[in-house]
């Protein structure tokens, strides 16, 4: 699967306040920052009302906690007495007034059973996620940017041809078949030359165990590789085909300074917003990736926690993953808007 | 290779009775039994050293290393691995008295039992086992509080007069009789030390604990001061792995030396794999589908006999496990000494139509709710329905996750269910007898049915007892609210770099009764 939202080509534009039309420089630099504030509060709602829903949502889970704990032969009164130590007795609005609370303070309550708390449960989980999700990363956009890139310059050639073939059948392809297929080449059947399962022990990092790593990344990359390789075509082809190009092609530059001078950085903007949908999705996409090679990240936790209805593990992993969409997204906007002279100074 | 097995394990009990401490006598007896055996695979001297990794299914992030918290497939294979019981119920399901206990004694009546333990056996923080820490386990097991999942079967006993007669031995009082209730003592009943902290366990076991990260992996190291046969490997890995492809993926990789629960549709394909040894053992373990007795239209019992009729249990075994189980007539206890092998039931559309008919339930619609709680039963609920169509009757299979089935457990009229293969009594106890409560799925209730399980319960002389369990069992191939359609099998796998394997569980625990200390590398 590959995004399916377009990215933004343009972010939200800083908004120009009639009084400033004849404003200097400082003031442009001002209302950047206020837009910037601005961005961020409502990042803050946004991640408010994530909490809201998640609560809400594990809530409506059907199926007890206690029960899940205790087993499905426990006795009434165990019940009873767990879920009032657990404080599920309690109204759901004081059960969530807790629990924002404990987040507040940076806690991210306790697991219903675990003797461990959420945030030292979650934290190996979290470093184990983010390193596959940053070497997916590290190796799927840059390998975009030059695929696609070569792609568009050697447009409609055999190369082009090719890739887009190739790519185009990967688009079609969920993630989870693309991790099969690898399973099966390298790891189980035809080659025993990859480890088929991610067995890390936690306290180290991940990056330790770069034979571990190796299968899960290869199928995050070419599970976002297309898209990426194609914004980057599409956007490249643009840029080729506009009036600057054309001009610094007439002024008899050579052929391999316009592309690294002109075309590759005019296309840089598009590519931010890529590269950060792109990480949002790997962030989503680790969850069928993680319980494929039982990695040990947060994905399979989650798919663990929601079986074994471990409501904070759930809220926390979802926050999380939330908060990560959020930050991302700003960053990118962030960038865009200082990557784009016209965006910065386009107020006056 | 049951004989095989039996002679081994018959070999190394009797030698850990006598108490054979020493590490050599470990492996020499170990040799003993090779000689005894003839099956190339056993012929190897057993080698101390390595570090045995085992994959092992389920696993969730909410577990802990608690002795009283065995819910769920993985929990159940830690324990096993690391706690014990006073007594032990093996993989060929008999009874060993003297495990942790020496002799475990009924009075007349069945209702007061002594339990004598064996003198000096040693918990991990150097302890010696005494009266004092077995009545401690029972005490925290008993304790709503601890949420014990053995509580449900130990609530028979009279706490507040049971006590230790003296340092080694405890007087059971019993509220009823239980002539089984040395079995009961078999069944995760687990003996800590006074004063066990879940945080750091500790226990009489082979293994001694070194780390634990929930659903993640369980490392632990040889208990050298154990009573029985000293681990053969130096440190023992379990990891979780939940998926059932990726625990026979990591098998086939190497990544591991052996997995439980061999998910049935791969059991054929991995036999013919070098390099493996896939160990197959029927089992007592059943998955029935369930109907509640006491409401319509299970509570006519024609319809009961009706639904039992249609199903056809061969066509369900071939399917839905892959012929990895043998047919099963609406009761249980299978290897029980008392278990009824002669009651059968095949499917008989006729007779299930002129029941209906005679029940005035003709054009039955029902819904029943199943889950994948266990290994088949999703696909065996749809053989019903499609059995149930000949005879008219419309059945819906309506399929939910594991968490919402747990949250209406015992309140779906028509759902499944899932058992290893506990001895019949102790079964019954829990399941459909006078006692039984928040497991009685069916709402099964039935005067003779007590009154026989009574009768049962008093009766010390195992003859006279099987009489009546026969007796008991007819009436729940007769009137009964289960469809136990199958035994399946217990499906282990190991590498053939491992010697000391145990192919026969009939008790359905998995992994040789999870005998992981005498496994080793040739």
């Amino acid at each position: 699967m590959t995004p399916t939202a377009e990215p933004t080509l343009a972010p939200e534009m800083p908004l120009q306040s009639p009084g400033s039309v004849s404003s200097g420089r400082r003031s442009q630099k001002s209302a950047t920052a206020l837009w910037m504030l601005r961005r961020l509060l409502l990042s803050l709602l946004v991640l408010f009302g994530v909490s809201v829903l998640v609560f809400v949502a594990t809530q409506a889970l059907p199926g007890d906690p206690a029960v899940q704990i205790l087993g499905h032969g426990a006795q009434p009164e165990q019940l009873a007495a767990l879920r009032e130590q657990l404080g599920l007795d309690r109204p759901l609005l004081s059960q969530y007034g807790h629990w924002l609370g404990n987040v507040l303070t940076g806690s991210l309550g306790e697991s219903l059973t675990s003797p461990q708390s959420v945030g030292s449960l979650l934290l190996d989980r979290a470093l184990a996620s983010l390193a596959l999700v940053l070497s997916s990363a590290a190796i799927a956009i840059p390998l975009g940017i030059v695929l696609g890139s070569f792609g568009a310059i050697r447009r409609d050639r055999p190369f082009d041809y090719a890739s887009q073939g190739v790519l185009l059948v990967l688009t079609a392809l969920p993630e989870f078949v693309i991790g099969l297929a690898l399973l099966i080449l390298f790891g189980t059947t035809v080659f025993q030359v990859l480890p088929a399962v991610a067995l890390i022990p936690s306290g180290g990092s991940a990056f330790m165990h770069p034979r571990e790593l190796a299968l899960p990344v290869i199928t995050l990359v070419l599970a976002v590789l297309p898209y990426l390789t194609r914004l980057q075509r599409a956007v490249m082809i643009d840029v080729l085909e506009s009036d600057y190009i054309q001009m610094a092609r007439l002024k008899g530059l050579p052929e391999r300074l316009v592309v690294r001078r002109h075309a590759l950085r005019n296309s840089a903007v598009p590519v931010v917003q890529g590269s950060a949908l792109t990480l949002i999705y790997l962030t989503g996409g680790i969850v069928a990736v993680e319980y494929l090679f039982a990695y040990p990240g947060l994905g399979s936790a989650l798919t663990t926690a929601v079986a074994g209805r471990d409501l904070p593990v759930v809220q926390a992993i979802v926050l999380l993953l939330a908060s990560v969409y959020v930050v991302i997204n700003l960053v990118a906007d962030f960038l865009t808007v200082l990557l784009v002279p016209r965006l910065r100074t386009q107020r006056a | 290779m049951a004989l095989e097995a039996e002679i081994t394990r018959r070999d190394l009990l009797r030698a850990g009775a006598v108490g054979t401490l020493a590490l050599g006598a470990g492996s020499l007896l170990g040799s003993d039994a090779a000689r005894a055996a003839s099956s190339s695979l056993l012929a190897s001297t057993p080698k101390r050293g390595g570090t045995l990794r085992v994959g092992i299914a389920g696993g969730s992030p909410t577990d802990d290393f608690d002795m009283a918290h065995i819910n769920g497939p993985s929990a159940t294979v830690r324990g096993q691995v690391f706690y014990e019981t006073v007594t032990y119920l093996d993989g060929n399901f008999r009874l060993h008295n003297d495990f942790l206990a020496q002799e475990v004694q009924p009075n007349a009546t069945g209702d007061r039992w002594t339990v004598r333990l064996k003198p000096g056996v040693e918990f991990h923080n150097g302890k010696t086992l005494t009266a004092d820490d077995f009545l401690f386990s029972i005490r925290r097991l008993l304790d709503p509080k601890s949420g014990a999942t053995a509580a449900g079967q130990l609530l028979g006993i009279d706490l507040k007069r049971t006590r230790k007669r003296d340092k080694r031995t405890v007087e059971f009082v019993l509220k009823r009789p239980f002539s089984v209730f040395d079995y009961l003592l078999s069944d995760i009943v687990y003996v800590v030390p006074v004063g066990y902290d879940p945080k750091r366990p500790v226990s009489t076991g082979p293994w001694k604990f070194k780390s634990f990260q929930p659903a993640r992996r369980t490392v632990l190291e040889r208990f050298p001061n154990y009573h029985g046969t000293l681990a053969y490997a130096d440190e023992l890995v379990l990891t979780e792995l939940p998926d059932d492809t990726a625990r026979v993926n990591a098998l086939v990789s190497g990544q591991v030396d052996a997995i439980n629960q061999v998910p049935y549709a791969r059991v054929a394909q991995l036999k013919r794999q070098s390099g493996l040894r896939v160990a197959v053992s029927p089992t007592g373990g059943f998955n029935p589908i369930t109907m509640r007795v006491d409401v319509a239209p299970f509570n006519d019992v024609r319809v009961r006999q009706a639904i039992r009729l249609v199903m056809n249990r061969k066509q369900a075994i071939a399917t839905a496990l892959y012929g990895q189980g043998t047919p099963a007539a609406d009761t249980y206890g299978r290897f029980d000494p008392s278990f009824n092998a002669r009651l059968t039931r095949e499917q008989d559309i006729e007779q299930a139509k002129s029941l209906l008919k005679r029940a005035g339930k003709e054009g039955l619609k029902l819904e029943l709710v199943t889950s994948p709680i266990a290994a088949g039963i999703v696909e065996a609920s749809q053989v019903l329905a499609e059995n149930a169509k000949a005879a008219g009757i419309n059945i819906t299979v309506r399929k939910v996750d594991p968490g919402t089935y747990f949250s209406q457990y015992g309140k779906w009229p028509f759902g499944i269910d899932f058992w290893v293969g506990l001895p019949y009594l102790v079964i019954a106890s829990i399941k459909d007898g006078p006692g039984a409560s928040v497991v009685n799925v069916t709402h099964f209730n039935d005067p003779q049915f007590n009154s026989l399980f009574n009768q049962a319960s008093r009766q010390l002389n195992q003859q006279e007892r099987t009489q009546i369990v026969h007796e008991m069992q007819k009436i729940q191939y007769e009137r009964g609210g289960d469809i136990i359609w199958s035994f399946q099998n217990g499906v282990d796998a190991y590498s053939t770099k491992l010697g000391g394997i145990q192919p026969i569980d009939k008790t359905a625990w998995g992994l040789g009764r999870a005998q992981l200390n005498k496994l080793y590398f040739r």
